[in-house]
């Protein structure tokens, strides 16, 4: 599963990132396997995703979380 | 003899890294640029005993020192020594809330072997978000001093001072074992020669990496070597219970976002600061004008008739009232926009607006600037700092003086009234109505070109939209103010001195003229109007006349050919000339023209409204009106802004670029406006 089709109240871990199409800007930023995301609010028409990477809140659009694999937490 | 050291303030953005270099320096520090770019550079002196100092310098925010950005790369050139400045010492500035982010950079700063402590602020949210450090231990992890401060309650600082002057002495020793990123480059470089720091060899020898995913590869391997550390350190040290973490930050967030009522919300806190800067500013401009007025006359009283006085009162003092007049604007919108950020709805407005913006090569965040350029273009464009993105930042730059500012006010007005009926179209009046299509033609433009500019302007930088949200809280009056206090000096002091120069040089030109008609116009106009006039009806001829010879009057009648196809004459000419000082000057310079003695808008519509062209039209009929007000809707009419571009972009170039391609826009579209009314 990619990290654009994340729900509500469901967390998962970074799995992988693809490095050949995620800009490095996002793994400094801490999308590394491992990493805790949430879904901060439902995905708006605009194309951001608004997420919770371990605590940190931030917007990303789509097009990147597209890049990012993420598995169920266990 | 004085000691002095550099010491670097490095931080992720939004760590209130700002506020403790403001905290650390008061108001002994300077605001700059970095040499060739518009990244913003402080610089603060902070005394020490024994005539010991550091010099303090505020780099810019950055995740990674290995990155992208313009402010990225400023920050790894210091650090890698490729810059003016030398790095003796740094202070890494952290948010307790977001630690494990802000390590990343922390533990590539450690690497290099520069002695430094890390600063952990906003611990005064410590309890109220569940967080408990085991500080001892993490200072063990780290092998660093840390000191958790907090720049809202200044709890932490005075021991953080304390320690400052020891800072040089710290342990130096490195974190992350490089062997595990990239052992080939490594020994490549350990061959090579015996590096005192291994990392900061290995960062310079990557760059020569030819294949770009190769390097990307080795970044992200090293980026996530970094969190593996980072994560075994904190896993035994911080513990973050976030069923205490109650804050309002969703119920907030739901209301702010909103797709209907967010931007409801948005644009009436806009109307409400607008409606603010308007009211609030127009006292102390109104004073500020006047008092310049008042010092340019006393001048003339007390000192000896002639050239110097003039330059001094005309030339000079009005050049001065010309740079000052701008604060009011200036401090209000930097205060509400300071306010905007410190409370953290300026990352939900660029949320909100960054797809439809993105659409016409602009960002979220240009929505202030664009908006701000109602009133002023001034202070809209010093705005633009807030946009990471430096070809986004560029396109708002170049066509935010598209946007209606209050100086066209004055002049769509006059030429609203003279050529536009009062009547009425259903509910609507026609002259309402131009007045609202003037101001959305504006919008227009600035959306249309910005949307050709993002076609033809290349950046290096690609910009993947990463916005970081952080939590609501209530502003600090002291940054606020700090930050009034240095968007307002580096405006008199850099973009002033432009100003200043252009308004002297364009008092030299309507204050001289060639040949004698200007030398002897008093004479010629009292030969002329002898016992016909009253003295002050001789006074305003002889301005009139004055500024029909001087240089800017004839600069004005060699235009007229290539103003002619717009349908106007030299008149209209020297006003258009004239009102580059400012739009609004362009009223007063036709009332002198046209011998009017007031600036009262109904004496001078009456002038306006009677002259004629030589074939006998009048000269302000339909065609002529709207032409003028399309040409003053798109050209860039104004010496201020032009000096505020030259100073935000950091080169002559993009002005250059900007005014030549506004004054060709609006010479096209008013030459089209003329000949279809005519």
């Amino acid at each position: 599963m990619t990290l654009d089709k994340i729900k509500l109240n469901q967390p998962v871990k970074v799995s992988k990132v693809h490095t050949e199409y995620v800009p490095t800007k996002f793994v400094q930023l801490g999308f590394v396997p491992g990493a805790e995301v949430s879904l901060e609010r439902s995905p708006s028409k605009n194309g951001l995703l608004y997420i919770v990477l371990d605590g940190f809140y931030l917007a990303i659009t789509e097009e990147i979380a597209k890049k990012i694999e993420v598995e169920k937490m266990d | 003899m004085k000691k002095k050291f550099n010491l670097l303030l490095l931080g992720n953005p939004n760590t209130g890294k700002s506020s403790l270099f403001n905290k650390l320096t008061g108001l002994n520090q300077k605001v700059g640029n970095f040499p060739g770019v518009t990244v913003e550079k402080k610089e603060g002196i902070l005394n020490f005993k024994n005539n010991y100092f550091a010099n303090i310098i505020d780099l810019p925010g950055a995740y990674s020192i290995n990155s992208f950005s313009p402010e990225e790369e400023i920050v790894s050139n210091i650090l890698l020594e490729k810059n003016e400045v030398s790095p003796d010492a740094a202070l890494v500035v952290s948010d307790i809330e977001n630690l494990k982010h802000n390590l990343l950079l922390f533990t590539q700063v450690k690497d290099l072997g520069i002695p430094l402590y890390l600063v952990i602020n906003m611990c005064d949210v410590m309890e109220k978000r569940g967080i408990t450090l085991d500080l001892a231990n993490l200072e063990k992890g780290l092998k660093t001093k840390i000191f958790l401060v907090s720049t809202r309650n200044s709890s932490g600082i005075d021991n953080l001072l304390n320690e400052i002057p020891k800072i040089l002495d710290s342990d130096v020793s490195t974190l992350v074992d490089n062997n595990y990123i990239d052992l080939k480059t490594l020994q490549k470089i350990n061959k090579k020669n015996n590096p005192n720091s291994v990392y900061r060899e290995w960062l310079l020898e990557i760059n020569n990496i030819p294949n770009v995913n190769d390097l990307k590869k080795i970044k992200h391997k090293e980026a996530i070597e970094r969190y593996k550390f980072i994560k075994n350190k904190l896993n035994k040290v911080i513990i973050i219970d976030r069923k205490k973490a109650h804050d309002l930050r969703s119920k907030l967030d739901n209301i702010f976002l909103h797709p209907f009522w967010g931007i409801i919300i948005f644009i009436s806190i806009l109307a409400l600061i607008f409606q603010t800067i308007f009211t609030w500013s127009s006292f102390p401009m109104e004073f500020i004008d006047e008092m310049f007025s008042y010092l340019s006359n006393y001048t003339k009283t007390i000192l000896p008739k002639g050239v110097f006085t003039n330059l001094l009162a005309e030339g000079i003092i009005t050049g001065v009232g010309g740079v000052i007049i701008f604060i009011p604007q200036i401090a209000l919108l930097f205060m509400f926009i300071s306010i905007l950020e410190e409370t953290g709805y300026m990352s939900r407005v660029v949320f909100l607006f960054d797809k439809r913006l993105k659409k016409y090569g602009l960002s979220g965040k240009s929505i202030i600037p664009l908006i701000s350029g109602v009133a002023c273009a001034i202070p809209a464009v010093m705005s633009t700092r807030n946009i990471d993105d430096w070809k986004q930042r560029l396109i708002t730059i170049l066509v935010t003086p598209f946007m209606t500012c209050s100086a066209r006010l004055p002049v769509y007005l006059i030429l609203i009234s003279i050529v536009i009926p009062n009547k009425n179209f259903f509910i609507f009046n026609y002259q309402g109505l131009t007045l609202l299509g003037l101001y959305l033609l504006g919008v227009l433009m600035a959306l249309i070109s910005a949307f050709v500019l993002s076609k033809v302007i290349k950046s290096n930088f690609k910009n993947y939209v990463m916005i970081e949200m952080p939590n609501y809280k209530i502003p600090v009056l002291k940054n606020v103010l700090f930050t009034v206090y240095s968007k307002t000096k580096s405006f008199v002091y850099e973009a002033g001195r432009i100003i200043l120069s252009i308004s002297i040089f364009l008092w030299v030109l309507a204050s001289n003229g060639p040949g004698d008609n200007f030398k002897y116009a008093e004479e010629i106009i009292m030969e002329k109007y002898a016992n016909k006039k009253n003295t002050n009806e001789l006074n305003y001829e002889i301005q009139s006349y004055k500024l029909e010879n001087s240089y800017i009057g004839t600069t004005g009648k060699i235009l007229e050919p290539i103003l002619t196809p717009l349908g106007y004459d030299w008149k209209i000419g020297i006003a258009i000339i004239t009102s580059f000082a400012a739009r609004e000057v362009f009223v007063g310079t036709l009332a002198t023209i046209f011998s009017v003695g007031s600036e009262n808008m109904d004496t001078i519509k009456e002038k306006m409204s009677y002259q004629r062209k030589p074939n006998g039209q009048l000269l302000f009929n339909l065609p002529t009106g709207v032409s003028l007000m399309v040409f003053y809707a798109f050209a860039l009419q104004c010496m201020s802004t032009i000096a505020i571009v030259k100073k935000e972009t950091n080169s002559w170039k993009w002005p250059a670029i900007q005014f030549m391609f506004m004054t060709i826009i609006a010479y096209i579209s008013s030459y089209i406006v003329y000949r279809s009314l005519s």
